[in-house]
């Protein structure tokens, strides 16, 4: 998320309502030092921020409601994100910032780190995306796993192409899963080269590229512990393609370049999958929080309304 | 009047009154009747039954409205047309009744082949029609009286004809007079000479009778300014609210706030919005039926048949030189506050000239000193091989007004444009809609005004030093002059969606907005697609400037809608062509059993605008006019 000029206001805004709200808990609380929460200023503070507090949790409603145009996302989650801060102050201020039962520090602890952790994933979505755009290639795909999966079919075309046999054809295991996988992957199975890009059976260095793709290439692609794979860092994978066109004849020199494109290709989706599991992970952390706040302060209230 | 076959979907809705032409009705219509067999065949095929409708229109009533989205075009029927329709009409009945009557059992099929012509005889054998069509074709049958009082117009039209040419002969200055001093000299001449009076009085009534509507335009008076919005409205936009007032410019709808304004009349046989049906743009004027007129409207894939008839071409390039260009050479900066007669000079001899997709009108430092004015289409203006893009002119833009005036080389090249990717077989380009229309003022001409007018060439320098002629290299092309830009023909955007990729979660919340608002629950957008700077231009629709989809349809089931949306109607094939013709992948052919190709309509009937935008969370999701967005944006 960017902090944009749209977020001027609400900070403004929100910025008073707090300044209002400490001001107003700092004089009930001097006109009655006793008993927090019990003063009519006090608990006004306390409902609007319940009133805050739910409001803020009814954000997931908005995709739901989309239908009867109420209001953009955006703007619903500006409103999110700046009225939790407003609750926890307003929380803050009906309890005097002490604690004062177990289960009312218990909902501020848990708005606390419920604000907080909302905080960190604004920050998170306001950090993650340019890197996400800075790291993507030129053409875009939306979906990384889908990009993974053209990269194995394109590396097992090209192999195809460059030793004028499937990789599979004597029968070997890896290559033959490695077929299987690209087939239920992609629905169909790997596409064949042209005839006229497949190279004659007697090109020096076919087996050593064969060989190669077996043993260090398929298992980087099936993402096998790959600190054991030299193609799981630049620097090294460069070595490796190197040392491997010193080793084969210029005829394969184009299909070793475009491979090591592959294989950047797929570092970039792999770092793609794992900047969009953080950012997600973050959510996951969040949401049940929200939950477990919003649970707190209905007992909360059911028990300062009941006994 | 008989109805089109029930098996075909009427695909323009019929009113009071109407009625939907057979094909051998409408061929025979003397509009078609230049038609190649080539275009006559298309219009034979199997699905070009109901895009032709016959209407009739009471005086005053209004036949098309500006502003309306144009996707279809007008011809004012004449008499000749009318009778033979009746008559048509008249045999159809007969043959109808008698295979009614068989149908019904009245009449044996035997005794019925008698009344039937031989290619008739045996209903069974012919294309089977139901007993409503039957019915149908019976009731249209016209009245003796109807029929007679045809007649009797046509009889009183050709008469008229040859008054005018009789006059033409011996009284040619009376022929020239308008209509009103026709009538009072008629007036005159009744007890001198009573023959010549009569001819007068002919010619007179025969023009009337053939005036048949009248054409508005209406131009907005402006609003009074309203006092600024309240403390409440003043809260809401500090809160980040949108203003939900309407617009200020824009029209309130009420008749008050719209002056109309008469600018001409249309006679029997004419054809109008035939440019915004051809160019989908909206209707230029309100037209009304000055008298009960029949009018045949038809869908553009009709249009672009006719099309191909060089005559109907012809005479569409003088309806556009007479109609369309004067005003529109009047309105353009570097013509503002010359003389009426230098235009009317220009707007004679100006000509109509036609580029196909990629094809090059002139190239740098070639001694070619003509004036372009986009009549439809885009040019593209590019300086070496094509690399690097200097800027586009769209319809009713110019270029080469430096060079007119200096008769100088040409500092850069021009060519008409053609999408990325585009379909180039022969076919598309056959296609007149795709072509880019040009209206050539060469030097001569100009010199010609110039020694008539010696003030024209001072005015017209000075407005060309006015408008400032080096917007080519204005810093804010820099961006749109990228090959990559071109590349990936943004330039054709006027509603792109653009997804900022340094904001953009990838939450797919756009995807899952586009996909609630839909009747078939599935997305039109995909969050996939090439890349510009931090920007992802994801497949959609992005409402191009000169949209080739719109071209070609076998059924004229696609066309612009109200807010220059793309519509697809349910009459669809699904013959693909027009998925196949986009060349940004933004048509789809659904593959369910009832297959039919649809497009994003950029929520163009939703109050709130696109949802795909409204549902991102991030802000990172918009619709934008390319060129004005890349002009500012920072991008790289």
């Amino acid at each position: 998320m960017q902090i944009r000029k749209k977020h001027r206001r609400w900070a403004l805004l929100v910025g008073a309502g707090c300044g209002l709200a400490v001001l107003a808990g700092w004089y009930a609380l001097r006109s009655a030092p006793t008993a927090p929460g019990r003063s009519l200023v006090l608990l006004s503070l306390g409902a609007a921020a319940a009133v805050l507090i739910v409001f803020s949790s009814a954000l997931g409603l908005r995709r739901r409601l989309s239908r009867l145009g109420v209001g953009t996302a955006a703007g619903w989650l500006r409103a999110h994100l700046w009225l939790s801060w407003l609750s926890l102050v307003l929380s803050l201020a009906h309890s005097g910032a002490r604690a004062s039962s177990p289960l009312g520090t218990a909902l501020v602890a848990c708005l606390l780190v419920c604000v907080g952790s909302g905080a960190v994933l604004a920050l998170v979505q306001r950090i993650v995306p340019g890197l996400m755009a800075g790291d993507a290639t030129w053409e875009y795909a939306g979906d990384p796993l889908q990009t993974i999966t053209q990269i194995r079919g394109r590396a097992y075309q090209l192999i195809w192409a460059a030793c004028g046999h499937p990789p599979d054809s004597d029968g070997h295991v890896e290559a033959r899963a490695e077929r299987e996988a690209i087939h239920s992957l992609l629905g169909a199975p790997p596409p064949a080269p042209e005839r006229s890009s497949l190279l004659c059976d007697f090109t020096p260095g076919q087996k050593k590229l064969e060989s190669f793709y077996r043993r260090t290439m398929l298992p980087f692609f099936r993402a096998e512990p790959a600190a054991f794979s030299v193609l799981h860092k630049a620097a090294d994978a460069k070595l490796a393609f190197d040392a491997l066109s010193g080793a084969v004849a210029p005829a394969l020199h184009p299909t070793l370049h475009e491979l090591s494109v592959l294989c950047h290709g797929m570092r970039v989706a792999r770092r793609q999958i794992r900047f969009q599991a953080f950012l997600r992970g973050w959510s996951l952390l969040h949401i049940p929080l929200a939950m477990a706040t919003l649970t707190l302060l209905f007992v909360h209230a059911v028990t300062v309304f009941r006994y | 009047m008989s109805t089109a076959s029930a098996a075909h979907p009427q695909r323009l809705p019929l009113r009071q009154g109407d009625s939907a032409l057979t094909l051998q009705q409408l061929l025979g219509l003397s509009l078609f009747q230049g038609l190649s067999r080539r275009a006559e065949a298309r219009l034979r095929g199997k699905h070009a039954q109901g895009l032709a409708v016959l209407r009739h229109y009471r005086a005053g009533e209004v036949i098309c409205r500006q502003g309306e989205p144009g996707w279809t075009a007008y011809y004012l029927l004449p008499i000749a047309d009318r009778l033979w329709l009746r008559e048509s009409q008249e045999a159809a009945a007969e043959i109808s009744q008698a295979r009614l009557a068989v149908r019904l059992g009245e009449v044996d099929a035997a005794d019925a082949s008698e009344y039937l012509p031989p290619s008739t005889a045996e209903p069974e054998a012919a294309e089977p029609e139901d007993l409503e069509s039957l019915r149908q074709a019976v009731a249209f049958r016209p009245s003796a009286d109807e029929l007679s009082a045809l007649r009797a117009e046509r009889d009183l039209l050709a008469a008229g004809d040859r008054s005018e040419e009789e006059l033409a002969a011996s009284h040619s200055d009376l022929l020239a007079l308008p209509a009103a001093e026709k009538r009072r000299r008629a007036d005159a001449l009744a007890e001198q000479d009573r023959a010549l009076a009569t001819k007068l009085q002919q010619t007179v009534e025969c023009a009337e009778r053939r005036m048949l509507a009248q054409v508005f335009v209406q131009k907005t008076t402006a609003p009074e300014k309203k006092p600024p919005p309240a403390s409440a409205g003043r809260l809401l936009r500090l809160l980040g609210r949108p203003d939900r007032s309407p617009p200020r410019s824009a029209p309130t709808g009420e008749p008050a706030a719209w002056d109309e304004t008469l600018v001409g009349t249309l006679h029997e046989g004419e054809l109008f919005g035939e440019l915004s049906c051809l160019y989908q743009t909206r209707r230029s004027a309100t037209v009304r039926a000055l008298r009960d007129c029949h009018v045949l409207e038809f869908l553009a894939v009709v249009l672009e048949l006719l099309l191909t008839s060089e005559p109907v071409q012809a005479e569409l390039n003088e309806v556009y030189r007479k109609r369309v260009l004067g005003p529109q050479l009047r309105g353009l900066p570097l013509f503002a506050h010359v003389a009426d007669e230098a235009i009317e000079l220009l707007r004679r001899g100006a000509e109509m000239i036609s580029k196909q997709p990629g094809e090059v009108v002139y190239e740098e430092g070639a001694h070619e000193s003509c004036l372009y004015l986009v009549r439809s289409g885009t040019l593209k203006i590019y300086s070496g091989s094509g690399e690097r893009v200097l800027g586009y002119r769209s319809r009713g833009g110019i270029v080469g007004e430096s060079e007119l005036l200096s008769g100088g080389p040409r500092s850069a090249s021009c060519a008409a444009y053609q999408h990325p990717r585009a379909d180039g077989s022969e076919r598309a380009k056959a296609l007149h809609a795709l072509r880019v229309e040009l209206v050539r003022i060469d030097r001569p001409l100009f010199e010609r005004v110039c020694a008539r007018f010696p003030a024209f060439r001072r005015q017209v320098e000075r407005n060309l030093q006015d408008s400032g002629s080096d917007s080519l290299s204005h810093p804010t092309q820099r961006v749109q002059g990228t090959s990559r830009f071109n590349d990936l023909g943004l330039s054709q955007g006027r509603k792109l969606m653009l997804i900022d990729l340094e904001s953009c979660t990838l939450c797919g919340d756009c995807i899952r907005g586009c996909a609630s608002v839909q009747d078939d629950g599935l997305p039109r957008l995909a969050l996939a697609g090439p890349r510009f700077g931090k920007y992802l231009v994801p497949v959609s629709c992005r409402q191009c400037h000169e949209p080739v989809c719109l071209s070609g349809c076998p059924v004229g089931a696609i066309h612009h809608g109200a807010a220059s949306e793309i519509v697809i109607e349910d009459w669809c094939i699904g013959c693909g062509l027009c998925a196949a013709r986009c060349p940004y992948q933004a048509i789809e052919l659904r593959s369910d059993a009832d297959q039919k190709a649809v497009v994003c309509d950029q929520c163009a009937t939703r109050p709130h605008g696109p949802e795909c935008v409204r549902a991102c969370p991030h802000d990172a999701a918009g619709r934008v006019d390319a060129t004005a967005f890349f002009a500012r944006a920072r991008v790289v």
